[in-house]
């Protein structure tokens, strides 16, 4: 079981890393990537079971990872892990595909929760 | 469209998010009711990220060395003496896009969150051209600080049509 961690933040990165071995995710092999453009390639490379994605990012952001992975015809279950709740978001998200959102702050119920069904 | 958030409102977002994300490291931080720019002349890491769209300001958190290696090493799960600057930057930077985003719903109209930006200094004098601070909280242990404060911009006079 592959899980593409994809934030800007490297401390980001590390507490979801964190949390998905809390959830009991522990033996998955975790990749990372810095933003959108970097997650692309390590798809197409490594084809991750599932993403984790932050919505904010620099060079491309997280929902414009996926409207180019669905344009690819790429399928992975992509999940946002962002601070961005309002309902517009959650609407576009899940219009283009999105499997799931975590809000931030969150706990490691909620990469149970989310993750369960991809395992 | 002036802001609504409260002092409640975003000290219940500012200790939500802390306390899950950090676990204790600000549980020992008290209130102290101070506006954050009584604060400021204690803090050496500043974040701000800007909210654009139909209402315009930004949101600033400010800490002092301490608290801000204390926020990063438990992010990264490492020891408050091994906290690069870069680290300590993208901490406080991440920290202050999750308390904004969690603003953000507060906030009227359709609204758009800049990246972080994170400054590192001493006696930082916080603040945002062009916008006045609305409202903030302030915490402290001791000589220790953490601030947050969000500021809005001036929308300047309507046009009559």
């Amino acid at each position: 079981m592959k899980i593409l961690i994809v934030d800007d933040s490297r401390a980001m990165r590390t507490i979801v890393k964190r949390h998905v071995a809390q959830a009991g995710f522990d033996s998955a092999e975790i990749l990372e990537a810095e933003n959108g453009r970097d997650a692309l390639e390590t798809i197409r490379a490594s084809t991750p079971d599932v993403v984790l994605s932050d919505w904010n990012m620099p060079e491309m952001t997280g929902i414009e990872l996926l409207e180019a992975l669905r344009a690819e015809g790429v399928t992975v279950p992509l999940g946002f892990v962002t601070s961005e709740s309002s309902p517009d978001f959650k609407e576009r998200a899940f219009d283009a595909g999105a499997a799931f959102m975590i809000t931030k702050p969150f706990g490691a119920e909620d990469f149970s929760r989310c993750l369960a069904p991809f395992m | 469209m002036h802001v609504h958030v409260t002092e409640p409102d975003l000290a219940d977002i500012v200790e939500g998010a802390t306390s899950t994300m950090l676990g204790t490291v600000l549980g020992a931080l008290a209130p102290s009711g101070e506006a954050p720019s009584e604060a400021s002349a204690a803090c050496a890491v500043g974040a701000s990220v800007q909210f654009t769209g139909e209402w315009s300001g930004a949101l600033v958190i400010g800490c002092d060395e301490m608290i801000g290696n204390e926020a990063a090493a438990a992010m990264f799960g490492c020891d408050t003496n091994n906290v690069a600057a870069d680290d300590l930057s993208d901490a406080l930077g991440e920290l202050a896009n999750m308390i904004a985003g969690n603003v953000k719903p507060l906030l009227p109209g359709a609204i758009t969150l800049s990246l972080p930006t994170v400054v590192q200094g001493s006696e930082l004098r916080l603040g945002i051209p062009g916008a006045a601070p609305t409202v903030g909280v302030t915490y402290r242990r001791g000589s220790c600080v953490f601030s947050v404060e969000i500021y809005e911009r001036s929308q300047g006079p309507r046009k009559q049509s």
